[in-house]
């Protein structure tokens, strides 16, 4: 059925709506968020943090395990260097992105920590990628207490 | 006081308005009229317009003009301004019942003691129409 649609002499028709959403703000860190980045702006360290249930080490810290719920305690220092659990190659565009694409984006479990690390891998050809990789941060020498303070990971080998 | 990082979200999108929504902003921006749905089943008119009634689930099959006059069914007084308001701050939303429609339209209207539940208003054009819902400026009480 089609519609009956009384349509004066105008421009062509609409079909679509233009949005633009653009706002500004400021994220507040909180206690973990704000440890984790000034560790990592003024001592090249990567904190994680040790559950008081089941042990595991969690990064970022938080205040509540994610696997048992407990409450987390010790802060624990993890290596800056770790191996790559999976990875993938970004190639599209897209608003918020670290660096210009292709670039390749990989979970990193870090030596000392029980979950990944989500980070870009640098110095390498694409290709010669491979789950199981040993990976070392790079770190940025103008640090600003953000994830990019870690320039990337690159190969140890 | 804990640090704070700025951060920004910044995307742009279009719409696809589908055909009802799209012949609703068309004859909008083209004769600034205000068009409804009419359902064939139990024949409800919708306005803003549906492909499918909202009461029924019946596809509509007939656009009907409505308004121009409507009435106030609930108002809302936004005091604060906001990116992208539509209007400075403070001002007036509105659920608007349009003359033969039986649905509401959802618009604005400066702040004015007079709109109230029940007030009949009309609407107020944009300058330039470009086929969006801010072809109408505002509402504003009938008797003006």
């Amino acid at each position: 059925m089609a519609l009956e649609i009384a349509r004066p002499a105008g421009g062509s028709p609409v079909v679509e709506l233009k949005g633009h959403i653009d706002f500004l703000y400021n994220h507040t860190l909180g206690p973990y968020y704000e440890r984790f980045f000034d560790e990592m702006r003024e001592n090249r360290r990567i904190m994680g943090i040790e559950c008081t249930g089941c042990g595991v080490v969690l990064i970022p810290p938080r205040p509540y395990c994610s696997f048992c719920y407990a409450p987390t305690g010790d802060w624990v220092e993890l290596s800056d260097e770790g191996r790559i659990m999976t990875f993938t190659r970004v190639h599209a565009p897209f608003p918020g992105q670290p660096v210009e694409p292709p670039y390749t984006y990989a979970y990193i479990m870090l030596d000392g920590a029980d979950v990944h690390f989500p980070h870009i891998i640098g110095e390498v050809d694409p290709g010669d990628v491979t789950v199981g990789m040993r990976v070392k941060a790079k770190w940025a020498e103008d640090r600003k207490g953000t994830l990019h303070d870690i320039e990337y990971f690159r190969p140890t080998t | 006081m804990s640090e704070t990082r700025e951060q920004r979200s910044n995307v742009r999108y279009r719409w696809a308005t589908g055909e009802t929504v799209g012949a609703f902003f068309s004859a909008l921006r083209d004769s600034g009229r205000l068009l409804g749905s009419v359902c064939p089943e139990c024949g409800v008119v919708a306005c803003p317009p549906a492909s499918y009634c909202e009461r029924c689930g019946a596809g509509a099959t007939e656009l009907r003009e409505v308004g121009p006059s409507g009435v106030v069914m609930t108002v809302a007084r936004q005091c604060e301004g906001f990116t992208g308001a539509p209007l400075e701050a403070p001002f007036l939303y509105l659920l608007i019942k349009m003359a033969g429609a039986d649905t509401t339209l959802l618009h604005v209207a400066k702040d004015d003691e007079r709109v109230i539940p029940g007030t009949v208003v009309v609407p107020e054009y944009a300058a330039d129409r470009s086929g969006t819902i801010m072809d109408i400026a505002y509402f504003r009480p009938e008797e003006d």
